[in-house]
C-alpha cells in the first residue's frame, strides 16, 4: 500500500522481543524461519489494539549478525504481509536497526562498509512486498546517512527514520536531536521520529525538538519506561495507564504517528490509540534554512562567519600537510578559527598532486569527529563533492555552482540529493559580469534550473563576487549592489570578503569597511580568516557612540590584543622559546631565518634547544608535559624552515614505525614517544594499539622503516611482543627494534632480539639518536 | 598533589609530581566537567561447569585467572562502565591542539573511569555486605590469562550498544577507548 499522511493521526505497534520471550522464545528474525506463528500472533495482537502499522521481525537481518539475513528478511515480511492484509488500511513496515560498530573515525567499520551491509537488506526487501522501510534505533548520524543512501539508491519505499536520545536530547555519540531532524529531511526521508531509549515523560523535549526543526510527520515510540535488570531480563515498569497518558503529552507536543518501543505491550498501544486519536495534529509548515553538523545547527538568517582558511592556495605548510596526510595540521587550523569566532568551516583541498575527493573526504572525517562546527564543502570538481557530502555527517554548504550548463549539471542534482544550501556564483562561460544586473541575470537562470531540480530558492546563496579594488574601484560597488539586489530578490547571500585588499597595505581596514557595508545591504556568510577581524570597525564606532556599554565588545577585543603582545614579550631568543615550549613565539622568531642562515638556525638553536629540555627532563628539571611541548614548538620551527627553505629537498626524516602490541589496549606511553621522538628526525607512522605481527610486518613491507617501536604494558602482552619481534628480526635483521613500556625491562628485550631498550621517552630518544647519529 | 586520583594520573604518565603538571591536569579536569560516567551492573549466579570453566548464567568464561578468582565464590557482579563517545572525541580534540595537554588528557581520563569503577566496586561491596557476602578483587578481562576477546560477551549479553553507547571494533578494542567490563566475585560470609 502507498503510503500517504494526511490529517488522520497514525499508530505504530509496540515491542517485540519482550512478547515472543514472555511467550517461551529467543528473541530474534531467526523466529521469522523456525516459528512463524509465535511471530505472527505479535503482529496481530498489536492490530487488534488499533495499530497502523506492522513492524516485521528485521530489525537485526544484517550479514554482521546472521549469514542467513536474506531468508529471514523475506520470511518476516511475509509474516507481517499477511496479517497486514487482513486489517484494512494497514502498512507492513520491514525495520532496519543499526549494525552494532561504530564507524570511522569514532569507531572502525568504513563508511562504504556499512553502506554495502544495509544494501544487501534493500536488496532483499526489494523483492518483499513491504510498503514502508524504518530504519530505527540509531545513535551515530553517519550510519543513519549509510543506511538512508542505501535504502534511497536501491529501492523505491518511503523511508521512515528515528534515533534514541538520551535525557540531554542528544544520542549516546552527541547528535542533537535538531540536527537529525533537518538531515534526515534533507536526505529526503518520509518520516522523522524518536524510538527506545526513554519512557515518553522524558521525551518530550526532544520531540518539541524535532517538530520545530522538520516539515515531516514525527513519529514516537517509547518504551515503557526506564529498564531495570532483573534475574538476567530488562524489566519496564510504566503501565499501559501511565504510558499512555504521556502520549497524550507526547502528541500536544506534535508527534503525528504514535507507538511503542521496549516493554509496550498491545494494552499500551491501544490505550494510547483511545487518549490521542483526537488531539488535533499540529503541521510545521516551513524550518529555517540552516547548516548543521551532528551536533550544531547553524541558522542562516543573520550574517554568519565563515572560516576560509582551510584552503592550500597560497599556503605551502597546508599544502605539505595535505600531500603527506598530515590531518593534524588541518585540525589545528580548525581549532583555531572555531577559537576566534568561526560558525562554520570552509574546506577545500583542491591542488594538484593529490586525489581531492579522497583527502577531502579524509579530512571531513576527521574534522567532524573532533569538533562540531557546520562544515562548507569547496571545490570545483564534482567527484570530489559527490564523496564528500557522502561523509559529512549534518547538512554542509556547498561552495559551489556557477552558471555554466557543466556545472548545473553536476551539482544540482547532488544539492537536491543532499538537500544542501548552495552558494551560487554568478558568472559563466563568458566570464564574470561587470554589473550587479549582470550577475542577477545569472543568478536568475541557476535559480530557474534549481527550482527545476526541486531546490528551493530559499537553499539558494548568491555569491557576490568580490574583486579587488585596486584593479577596478568600482569593484566593491559592483559587488556590494549584487548583494543588495540578491537579498532583495529573497535569496540568502555569500562573500569571500578579503579579496577586495588584494595588493593592497593595511588590508585589515580596508575589509572591516567592507565587511561593514556588506552586512548592511544584507550579507549572509561572511567568509573570512576569523583571526582578522573584520569587525573592529564597528567595535570602536561602537564604542565612540556609546552603543558599547562600558566598552563591553571594545574591550573584549583590544584587552585580549594586548594580553597577546605582554605574552610575546617572554623570551627574546629562539632557543629560550622552545625550551619553554612557547610554539608561537618560536615561530614568529623562525621567520627571521633566511635561505643564507636556515641550517645555522637548526644548528645553533633548535637542536641545542632540544639537548637541553632532555637534559633537563632527565634530571627531573622539566616536566612530562613541558618535554613534548618543547618538542612541539621545534617541530613548528623545523616545518616552517623546510616549508620555506628546503622543498625541493628529499625528506631525509628516518621512517619509524611504532605501536602498542597486540592485546594491550593501552597507548599513553606510545604516544608520548612519539610525541617526542618525532621532533628528532624521525618521520613516523603510528600503527595504533592492539597490533599484531601480521599488521606490522605488512606496514614494514610498504613503509621500509629503519626503526620499529614497540610498546606493551600487560604482561600478557609480553609474548605477542617477542613473537612479533622475531618475525621483524628474521625478515629484516638490518632494522632497528626498539621496545619499551611499563612491563618491560633491560634483560627482557635483550632476550627477546630487539636493539634497543627505551626505560622512557628521553632514553628511547637519546638511543635512537645515538645510533642514527 | 598526593591525592590518589592525582597519584593515579602520574603513574599513567610516568611522570613524577610537580606543580606545572598539577596546573595541565587541573585544566584538563575541568574540561571533562561535562562527561558523565553511564554504567551497569547484574548479579550473576556461577555455576562451575569444568575444572577451569564456568557459567554465568549470560556467558561462559574460563582460564588460571578466572578460576583462581572464583573460587568458593557462588555469584558475581558484572559491570560495565564508559565515559562516552565524547570523551574520544575530547582526547583526539586535545591532542590536535597540543600533544602534551592531550597525553595528560589521556591520563586524567584513564584515572576517571578507573575511579569512577572504584566507587562502583565500594557501592556493590556495600550493597552486597546487607545481603551477606563479601565481594572479592575485581578482575577485567585482558588482565592475566583472561582474553580481551572475552569483552564481546559483555557487550553482546547485556545489549552495551544501546544500553551505554559501548562498541567493540573488529580488533575487539572498546569505542569509547574510556571503557570498563569487570568482574567482582561475591563470597558468602
Amino acid at each position: 500500500m502507498k503510503f500517504k499522511f494526511d490529517n488522520k493521526r497514525l499508530y505504530f505497534d509496540g515491542g517485540f522481543g519482550s512478547r515472543v520471550m514472555a511467550a517461551g522464545y529467543v528473541p530474534g528474525p531467526a523466529l521469522n524461519i523456525t516459528a512463524p506463528d509465535a511471530v505472527a500472533a505479535v503482529h496481530v495482537s498489536y492490530l487488534e489494539a488499533g495499530a497502523d502499522f506492522v513492524t516485521a521481525n528485521t530489525f537485526s537481518c544484517n550479514r554482521l549478525k546472521s549469514e542467513n539475513f536474506r531468508e529471514e528478511i523475506l520470511a518476516g515480511v511475509r509474516i507481517a504481509k499477511r496479517c497486514a492484509a487482513r486489517y484494512d488500511g494497514t502498512y507492513t513496515v520491514y525495520d532496519c536497526g543499526p549494525l552494532g560498530e561504530l564507524l570511522e573515525p569514532l569507531g572502525t567499520m568504513p563508511f562504504d562498509k556499512a553502506y554495502e551491509l544495509f544494501k544487501e537488506q534493500a536488496e532483499a526487501v526489494r523483492e518483499t512486498k513491504a510498503d514502508i522501510v524504518l530504519i530505527e534505533t540509531f545513535t551515530d548520524l553517519a550510519e543513519l546517512k549509510a543506511a538512508v543512501l542505501a535504502f534511497k539508491e536501491n529501492t523505491s519505499l518511503p523511508i521512515f527514520c528515528s534515533m534514541s536520545f538520551e535525557e540531554n536530547g542528544r544520542t549516546f555519540t552527541g547528535c542533537s536531536a535538531a540536527a537529525f531532524a533537518l538531515t534526515a529531511e534533507a536526505l529526503g526521508v518520509n518520516a522523522v521520529g524518536i524510538n527506545c531509549g526513554l519512557g515518553p515523560d522524558k521525551l518530550i523535549f526532544a520531540v518539541s525538538e524535532i517538530k520545530r526543526h522538520t516539515t515531516l510527520p514525527v513519529f514516537v515510540q517509547p518504551n515503557a519506561g526506564l529498564p531495570r535488570y532483573v534475574g538476567g531480563k530488562s524489566v519496564y515498569d510504566m503501565d499501559a495507564e501511565s504510558f499512555s497518558s504521556y502520549m497524550g503529552e507526547i502528541a500536544a507536543a506534535g508527534a503525528d504517528i504514535l507507538g511503542g518501543c521496549c516493554g509496550t505491550e498491545a494494552a499500551h498501544i491501544k490505550l494510547t490509540v483511545q487518549k490521542t486519536y483526537d488531539i488535533p495534529l499540529k503541521r510545521t509548515d516551513k524550518v529555517d534554512v540552516a547548516a548543521c553538523s551532528a551536533s550544531r545547527v547553524q541558522p542562516l538568517n543573520a550574517t554568519v562567519t565563515v572560516g576560509e582558511r582551510v584552503n592550500p592556495t597560497g599556503k605551502p605548510m597546508l599544502k605539505r600537510a595535505l600531500t603527506e596526510g598530515d590531518y593534524d595540521y588541518v585540525l589545528t587550523m580548525c581549532f583555531e578559527q572555531a577559537a576566534e569566532g568561526a560558525q562554520i568551516l570552509d574546506l577545500n583541498a583542491g591542488m594538484p598532486g593529490i586525489d581531492e575527493a579522497a583527502v577531502l573526504s579524509d579530512i571531513i572525517k576527521n574534522v567532524q569527529s573532533v569538533q562540531d562546527l557546520p562544515l562548507q564543502i569547496d571545490t570545483t570538481r564534482a567527484e570530489a563533492l559527490a564523496c564528500a557530502l557522502r561523509v559529512t555527517a549534518g547538512v554542509p554548504i556547498i561552495n559551489s555552482v556557477n552558471a555554466e550548463d557543466a556545472s548545473l549539471n553536476a551539482v544540482l542534482p547532488l544539492a537536491k540529493k543532499y538537500g544542501c544550501p548552495l552558494i551560487c556564483l554568478p558568472l559563466d562561460e563568458n566570464g564574470i559580469p561587470e554589473t550587479a544586473a549582470g550577475r542577477m541575470a545569472l543568478v536568475r537562470k541557476i535559480a530557474a534550473r534549481a527550482k527545476k531540480e526541486g531546490i528551493p530558492k530559499e537553499k539558494l546563496i548568491v555569491d557576490g563576487l568580490v574583486m579587488a579594488v585596486s584593479v577596478n574601484p568600482d569593484n566593491p560597488k559592483i559587488t556590494i549592489d549584487t548583494v543588495r539586489a540578491a537579498t532583495r530578490a529573497g535569496f540568502r547571500t555569500a562573500l569571500g570578503l578579503s579579496n577586495v585588499s588584494f595588493g593592497l597595505p593595511a588590508r585589515e581596514v580596508l575589509n572591516a569597511a567592507f565587511y561593514e557595508a556588506a552586512k548592511k545591504a544584507g550579507l549572509t556568510l561572511a567568509i573570512i580568516n576569523p583571526k582578522t577581524k573584520p569587525f573592529t570597525v564597528k567595535a570602536a564606532r561602537d564604542a565612540l557612540t556609546k552603543k558599547d556599554e562600558g566598552f563591553k565588545e571594545f574591550l573584549e577585543q583590544y584587552a585580549g590584543e594586548n594580553a597577546k603582545r605582554v605574552e610575546t614579550a617572554r623570551e627574546d631568543t629562539l632557543k629560550g622559546c622552545i625550551v619553554k615550549g612557547l610554539k608561537n613565539d618560536a615561530l614568529q622568531l623562525a621567520r627571521n631565518a633566511t635561505a643564507d642562515n636556515y641550517l645555522e638556525v637548526i644548528n645553533k638553536e633548535v637542536v641545542p634547544a632540544l639537548e637541553t629540555v632532555g637534559v633537563l627532563y632527565e634530571q627531573g628539571k622539566a616536566f612530562l608535559p613541558q618535554l613534548i611541548s618543547s618538542s612541539e614548538a621545534a617541530k613548528a620551527v623545523l616545518d616552517y624552515i623546510k616549508c620555506e627553505f628546503m622543498q625541493n629537498q628529499a625528506d631525509d626524516g628516518i621512517p619509524m614505525l611504532i605501536l602498542t602490541v597486540k592485546g594491550d589496549v593501552h597507548d599513553i606511553g606510545k604516544n608520548i614517544v612519539k610525541a617526542v621522538l618525532g621532533n628528532y628526525g624521525f618521520r613516523i607512522t603510528d600503527l595504533g594499539k592492539n597490533v599484531g605481527t601480521e599488521e606490522v610486518m605488512s606496514a614494514a613491507e610498504s613503509l621500509k622503516p629503519r626503526v620499529i617501536g614497540l610498546s606493551a604494558l600487560m604482561t600478557t602482552t609480553l609474548d605477542g611482543m617477542k613473537e612479533t619481534v622475531e618475525a621483524i628480526k628474521a625478515k629484516y635483521p638490518e632494522t632497528v627494534v626498539a621496545v619499551g613500556g611499563a612491563v618491560v625491562t633491560e634483560s627482557f628485550a635483550k632476550k627477546i632480539g630487539a636493539d634497543v631498550y627505551g626505560k622512557d621517552a628521553m632514553d628511547t630518544v637519546r638511543k635512537l639518536t645515538a645510533i642514527f647519529r | 598533589m598526593t591525592t590518589p586520583f592525582y597519584k593515579e594520573i602520574y603513574s599513567c604518565l610516568k611522570a613524577a609530581p610537580s606543580d606545572e603538571l598539577d596546573e595541565v591536569i587541573a585544566l584538563c579536569l575541568a574540561e571533562t566537567e561535562f562527561l558523565k560516567v553511564n554504567s551497569f551492573y547484574t548479579e550473576a549466579t556461577l555455576t562451575r561447569i569444568a575444572e577451569k570453566e564456568y557459567d554465568t548464567g549470560f556467558f561462559r568464561i574460563g582460564g588460571n585467572l578466572i578460576t583462581a578468582t572464583l573460587k568458593d565464590a557462588p555469584k558475581a557482579v558484572l559491570l560495565a562502565a564508559t565515559l562516552g563517545i565524547r570523551s574520544d572525541a575530547l582526547i583526539r580534540r586535545t591532542y590536535g591542539e597540543s600533544a602534551a595537554r592531550g597525553v595528560v588528557m589521556d591520563a586524567v581520563l584513564s584515572a576517571k573511569i578507573e575511579f569512577a569503577v572504584n566507587d562502583m566496586n565500594d557501592a556493590v561491596t556495600e550493597e552486597y555486605l546487607k545481603k551477606g557476602f563479601r565481594t572479592g578483587k575485581r578482575i577485567s578481562a585482558g588482565y592475566g590469562d583472561w582474553k580481551l576477546s572475552d569483552q564481546r560477551k559483555y557487550v553482546e549479553a547485556f545489549g552495551l550498544n544501546k544500553r551505554l553507547g559501548v562498541y567493540l571494533s573488529g580488533a575487539d578494542m572498546f569505542t569509547p577507548a574510556k571503557t570498563v567490563t569487570a568482574l567482582i566475585p561475591l563470597f558468602p560470609l
